[in-house]
């Protein structure tokens, strides 16, 4: 689902992702953990076509991002860290914004805005302007937008921060739920207890380097995701 | 700390000179130098056209026994002047800026935060102020000679007299933010527009009138109107300080002190709760509804619409040029006959005036508009949304460029329409005058889209730094004015027999060849710079 070979990407003199290789297959959830500035947020927005990169390539489904950026787009969704999103829209109209931007049917999305903002508990407050959103708010609103045109691959940045805890397991529930479906999930974050319950494979990066990769028990060992984490960043 | 707080406000106002808005690094020299050069061009071209107004009737009136009521005047506008530059400024800055939360969090006394910020807001009503008073007092300086007494006055004034613009700016942001803290945000829209409107319509309206309050103020010192003086009575102070009364000048001072306290004292208390207040309005709950689907290319538009409309800072900055296209297709209907009696009694004397003044007007009317030129900055932090959504960089430009068009093209062709059929009977002419504006509409908004992409301000702390202080707004206004000045100029420069309805047409041409040069520019090179900003 996910190919990155040889991913290099600068910023001046230096070189925040280092000749990255990692793939996921469909039906997978990796986690990607690295500390603050080791690469994650850049390696995901390279994924995401939000950056440019130098050397290498990404493949979603078969295409390249640098190649064909829109047709792999709209194979993607992406949660930022940050929820920034447009604050002159009501949820509803940025939602069905997104909608029309990944054109997705007028039924398909009223029943999938339905159905996720439910199981969130944001439909009520769909009418609301964005702008009077809290953190928590705006980051499900974004959940939502993500899954709206189901896509085989999503991509998201610390997406527990700010959620509150029935939220953060009703999306632990639509992950599993979008893998069960065949989709794929690569997600960095720094919640090492979640990520060890939550993944089938895990990357950790260090400096721009990736210095492990594998499923989740090649990973950890015998020992907690934690210590081995631990241990690799005093390496 | 006031140290501190000084120079981040200082950094707010003029980082556009020193900071690249698309890379956030330091301006070179020579970048910071061409930045403050054009700053300042803008300003003297003002400058200078007041400084011409002044020239041909200072000598009229100031040697005058009314001659007070001269500057009084001229403080009326430069005061009105000041407000309409500064209530959104006021109001954005003070109590919807990002960083209000922020700067509360910190043991700062919240006195201080507002002190800071209205001090920027006076730095900017000292600006207009000083760009519309002092042409006036060196005209005067150069044909009165008053002395030493008076020019020192005057040039106190200078920088006392804005408060009071910034005092009238600071309790209307005042009632401004109150509205939109109990106000639903459709009705808070309606309101910041109308307010707006009526600010433009009100200042209009004292440039037209200038004479007739000259009347007012003379009349309501003769006749003792005790409501008139009180309203005018600062003005009249002003008038008279310019001339070197002290006494007058005393008292000025002190209403300003006066009123400046109070405004501080009665805004320092509802500081915290205004600007910490995120209301929204009542909303109703979401009731389920068929979604309209719409193309790519028309939720794109709409979004933009969205945008433009929510922000009345947003829509007054970027627009003025409409708003005053409008409110000129307005005044022509009222005044249809008396203007095509006119316009009959010009063109017995020269055929041509009419219609080549209409388009020279209407272009100046459209080079205000800068819709396309802030259009990049207001996406701010939300640019990644663009980057991350499968939509090309040329749909997202096409959108912002359609929104300028709409926004211009439409109130352009009412006025053109207009005028084209009060110069009837030269068909050639008619067409021109809806042609050539036409022209000059979409040559606007590409070269706005080319200066925003070039130029991009994204880390604005209150929207109306990206729509306002930014190098785009400014070169896009400052190219399109030159661009009409030099059609005029090169014409007066050809020969005297030249048939200037032949010259607009190879104007016309010349701007479609622009315009075709801005096209291929924005979506070749404008395209990859936006996809790395």
């Amino acid at each position: 689902m996910l190919n990155i070979r040889n991913l290099t990407k600068s910023y001046g003199n230096v070189k925040a992702v280092d000749d990255l290789t990692l793939e996921i297959r469909p039906g997978e959830i990796c986690g990607f953990i690295g500390h603050n500035g080791a690469g994650k947020t850049t390696t995901i927005k390279c994924i995401c076509g939000i950056l440019p990169f130098e050397k290498g390539d990404i493949q979603v489904n078969g295409i390249s991002v640098r190649e064909d950026p829109l047709t792999c787009k709209k194979n993607i969704s992406y949660i930022p860290d940050n929820p920034d999103i447009y604050e002159f829209m009501t949820g509803i109209q940025y939602l069905n914004f997104i909608a029309d931007i990944y054109g997705v049917d007028s039924s398909v999305r009223q029943e999938r805005i339905h159905r996720i903002a439910d199981q969130l508990d944001l439909t009520k407050d769909l009418n609301q302007s964005v702008g009077a959103y809290s953190h928590g708010m705006k980051q499900k609103l974004v959940i939502i937008s993500a899954l709206i045109h189901d896509p085989k691959l999503i991509i998201m940045d610390e997406p527990f921060v700010g959620l509150d805890p029935t939220a953060s397991y009703q999306l632990k529930q639509l992950m599993r739920e979008h893998c069960k479906q065949g989709g794929s999930i690569f997600f960095s974050t720094h919640v090492l207890d979640v990520a060890e319950k939550l993944c089938d494979q895990v990357a950790i990066i260090k400096s721009g380097k990736l210095i492990r990769n594998g499923t989740m028990e090649e990973v950890r060992g015998d020992s907690s995701l934690e210590s081995v984490f631990l241990e690799l960043e005093e390496q | 700390m006031v140290k501190a707080l000084f120079r981040k406000q200082m950094l707010e106002i003029f980082d556009v000179m020193f900071r690249h808005g698309r890379n956030q690094k330091q301006r070179t020299y020579v970048g910071t130098a061409v930045s403050v050069a054009a700053l300042v061009f803008v300003l003297y071209i003002l400058g200078r056209l007041l400084y011409n107004i002044a020239d041909l009737t200072c000598e009229l009136f100031v040697p005058t026994e009314y001659g007070w009521c001269y500057f009084a005047v001229v403080g009326i506008l430069a005061t009105v002047l000041g407000v309409l530059s500064s209530v959104f400024t006021v109001h954005s800055t003070v109590y919807q800026a990002k960083d209000n939360e922020l700067l509360l969090s910190m043991p700062i006394p919240s006195g201080l935060i507002l002190g800071m910020r209205l001090f920027s807001s006076y730095v900017i009503c000292f600006v207009f102020e000083a760009v519309t008073i002092l042409p006036f007092y060196l005209v005067y300086w150069k044909t009165c000679h008053p002395g030493a007494l008076p020019i020192l006055l005057d040039l106190i004034t200078l920088f006392v007299f804005p408060v009071l613009a910034l005092v009238i700016s600071c309790a209307l942001g005042w009632i401004l933010a109150l509205l939109n803290s109990r106000l639903p945000k459709r009705i808070r829209n309606i309101i910041n527009f109308a307010v707006s409107f009526v600010f433009v319509v009100f200042f209009l309206n004292v440039c037209l009138k200038a004479s007739n309050y000259m009347n007012m103020l003379q009349n309501g010192a003769a006749q003792k109107n005790m409501g008139m003086q009180v309203i005018t009575y600062p003005f009249v102070c002003m008038g008279k300080a310019a001339l070197g009364s002290t006494g007058p000048f005393l008292i000025l001072v002190l209403i300003l002190l006066v009123l400046a306290a109070v405004v501080y004292l009665l805004l320092g208390k509802s500081f915290r709760s205004l600007s910490s207040t995120k209301n929204q309005g009542r909303t109703r709950a979401y009731r389920e509804k068929t979604l309209k689907a719409s193309s790519v290319n028309s939720a794109l538009l709409k979004k933009e619409f969205r945008r433009y409309l929510s922000n009345s800072s947003y829509f007054m900055n970027s627009s003025i040029g409409s708003i005053l296209l409008l409110l000129s297709f307005v005044l022509m209907i009222w005044n249809y006959d008396q203007l095509h009696n006119r316009i009959g009694q010009l063109q017995m004397f020269s055929p041509t005036i009419p219609a080549v003044t209409a388009i020279l007007v209407i272009c100046i009317m459209i080079g205000i508009n800068t819709i396309s030129a802030s259009s990049i900055s207001v996406e701010g932090k939300n640019l990644w949304l663009m980057r991350s959504l499968p939509v090309s960089e040329g749909a997202f430009i096409n959108s912002k460029i359609l929104l300028h068009l709409i926004i211009t093209v439409v109130p352009q062709l009412m006025c053109s329409a207009v005028m084209a059929v009060l110069v009837a009977g030269t068909p050639k002419q008619s067409v021109l005058v809806l042609l050539v504006p036409f022209l000059f509409a979409l040559f606007t908004s590409e070269l706005g889209m080319m200066l925003n992409i070039m130029f991009p301000k994204l880390d604005w702390v209150s929207e109306s730094n990206a729509v306002r202080r930014n190098t785009s707004t400014r070169l896009a206004v400052l190219i399109s004015w030159a661009l009409v000045l030099v059609t005029v100029l090169v014409f007066r420069k050809l020969p005297e027999n030249t048939d200037i309805i032949l010259y607009l047409y190879l104007v016309s041409g010349l701007l479609l060849m622009l315009i075709i040069g801005l096209h291929i520019w924005i979506h070749r090179k404008g395209e990859a710079m936006i996809a790395v900003l």
